[in-house]
Parts: C-alpha cells; structure tokens; sequence
C-alpha cells in the first residue's frame, strides 16, 4: 500500500471501521511510512481536542414540559392528509374551472339565441318592409338569421 | 437484585397502547445524546434544549410509524437531524432577509457563545472547537458529530442519513482534514473567526 491508499483510508482506520485485512494493510503501512504515523498522530491530536468539547446536559424539568404536551395517545401526523389537500384542492379547481366554463358557454348559447332571434325579427320587419335595415347590421347581429 | 430496565421496543408498544407515562423513559434515555447532537450541530446551547423539546414531541407524533426492525435510535436521530436542518435553514433565512433589509448581522444570534463562565480557559476551547464545527459543511458535520460525540458506527450514520458508507467516510475524512487546519489556523490567529464554508 503507498501513501495515497493509506491516507484515504487513515480515517476509517483510526475510527475502526476498516474490516481486519484492510486495517493490517494499514498497520503495515505505518510500521515503515513515518510521514503516515504523524498524520495519524496529528488526526489523534485532533480527536482528543474535540472530545474535550463539553455539552450542555437535559435541564430540569425538560421531561414534564415534554410530558404537558402529551396528554393523548400518538395518532400519527397524517402523512396522507398533505396529499389529500392537494387532491381536493386540485379537484376543486378543476371543478371550478368546469362550471366556470359551462357558466360562460351557457351565456354565450343564450347570447348567441338571442341575437338569432333579435336579427330574426330585424329581417322579418325589413322584409315586411317596416323597417330599413342594412345586410351587414343583420350580420353583425347574428349571421345565421339573417341567412335564413 | 437489580430490576431490568425495558427495551425500546417494549416501552413504544406501551406508548401506543394508551401508557403515555412510559414515553418520559425514552426522554430520560435519549434527551441528552439529542441535546448534544442539536448543540454540536447549532452552535447554539440555549436553542439546543428548545429544539430537543420539539423533536421529542415529533418522536411521539411519529411513533406509530416506527418499525420495529429498525433502529429506534436511527428513528429518532432523523428526526433530529431533519429538525436541526430546517432550523438551520430558518436561520440562514434570516440571515439572508436581514443582509436584503440593510440591518446589522452582528445583532443575529446565529452563534452564541457556550456557557462556561466559571471556567474561561475552558470556554475559550469550547468556544473553538464550536466555532471550527460551525465551519464544515452541514453533510460532514453531521457525520462528524454522529461519529466523533454520538459514537455511531458508520452503518449507524447509515441508517440515520441514508448515505452510503464510502459517502460517510469521505465525509468524515474532510471533515477531520478541514478542522485540522480551522485550528491550525485559529492557534496562529488568535481570535479571529473562520469561516471556511465554501471549499
């Protein structure tokens, strides 16, 4: 093993996490690399700092205050419900969007038959004669009448 | 003769039958390797307590969904991982809100120095070693933390994480590398702030 092999692998090493015949391809390895030995002596030098590090520890009283809040049995946090919100409001929209479009369609049938019948009675008066009225008014109001 | 203290899996079972009570073991049991996993990763021992209170309470939401083949303290050290990160989040958040408004980071808490006023010489090392942490990335402090303060084995970061084991050993690896030299550089500049975030 060179150093480059064993450098990459130094830290698993110190944290013991190589398996036997990896780690004795280590030792080896240091047993006639001094450059490595130091950098596993510094890599220790550095773990032993850390480890010096000192937490705060559970205040008093952190298990009742946790407890307060816990008066029921665990339901879950309803994993589905999220999803299910989007379903409905996405169905919703989509509902909404339909009836809106039916709501404008229906106008525009009714729009659309009443100028048809508006253009009717318009060409059925000039016909008559009642009243003077120009083809592209007719037209304007409702094209299928005025064919008619 | 001394009594046997119940296992996880049995002290759950109870839990979900409706014995609320048997949940405050699991607070005794794991309270303080999650406060220390949350300070290690926060810089922040004040909101450390305040965050453990809340995963606790996620934990229990969350216990019918625990499965019995699995780790219990894999379970609950992904939600604190996951908890701890959107803190985090929250907070660069902040950070980023305050830079766009013009107002003075200096009055953001984002660090807090560690209480240990009774003993300057310690705090100065705590304050350090916090601030090198601080330092890495948010994957290889993670690793670090879970290995270095938690003694996780790597198949335990495994399962917490859900990285591969040669993802956990590089990550371990720079992180080890990368502090090396934060305190390195600390020891010949005394006091000042490193900030080595991006590589």
């Amino acid at each position: 093993m060179n150093c480059k092999k064993a450098r990459a692998r130094l830290s698993a090493y110190q944290d013991g996490e190589l398996a036997p015949r990896q780690a004795q391809g280590i030792v080896r390895h240091l047993e006639r690399c001094a450059a490595c030995q130091s950098e596993l002596a510094a890599m220790n030098r550095l773990l032993a700092g850390l480890r010096r590090l000192t937490f705060p520890v559970p205040p008093p009283g952190l298990a009742s205050r946790i407890m307060s809040g816990l008066r029921t049995r665990p339901q879950g946090t309803h994993r589905l419900l999220p999803s299910l919100a989007y379903a409905l409001a996405l169905l919703a929209i989509f509902i909404g969007g339909f009836l809106l479009e039916m709501s404008v369609d229906g106008q525009r049938d009714v729009a659309a038959q009443s100028a048809s019948t508006f253009s009717a009675v318009l060409a059925e008066s000039r016909n008559l004669g009642l009243l003077a009225v120009h083809d592209s008014t007719l037209e304007m109001i409702g094209g299928d009448a005025h064919e008619k | 003769m001394t009594e046997q203290l119940p296992k996880d899996d049995e002290i759950i079972t109870a839990v979900l039958e409706g014995n609320t009570r048997e949940f405050e073991i699991l607070i005794h049991r794991y309270s303080g390797k999650i406060i220390k996993f949350i300070a290690g990763m926060t810089a922040d021992r004040d909101e450390a307590q305040s965050i453990a209170q809340d995963v606790f309470l996620k934990i229990y939401q969350n216990l019918p969904y625990y499965e019995k083949q699995d780790h219990f303290s894999a379970f609950i050290f992904k939600i604190a991982k996951n908890m701890t990160l959107n803190w985090l989040q929250r907070q660069k958040r902040t950070v980023f809100f305050s830079r766009l408004l013009g107002r003075d980071l200096n009055q953001i808490p984002l660090e807090r120095a560690p209480s240990r006023a009774g003993d300057p010489e310690a705090a100065e090392r705590d304050e350090k070693i916090t601030r090198s942490l601080r330092s890495l990335p948010e994957e290889q402090r993670i690793a670090l933390i879970l290995k270095v303060y938690l003694e996780f084995s790597y198949k335990q970061i495994r399962e917490i994480s859900g990285w591969s084991i040669p993802k956990i050993e590089t990550l371990i690896s720079r992180a080890k590398s990368r502090l090396k030299k934060n305190i390195a550089l600390q020891d010949k500049i005394p006091g000042m702030v490193i900030e080595a975030r991006q590589e």
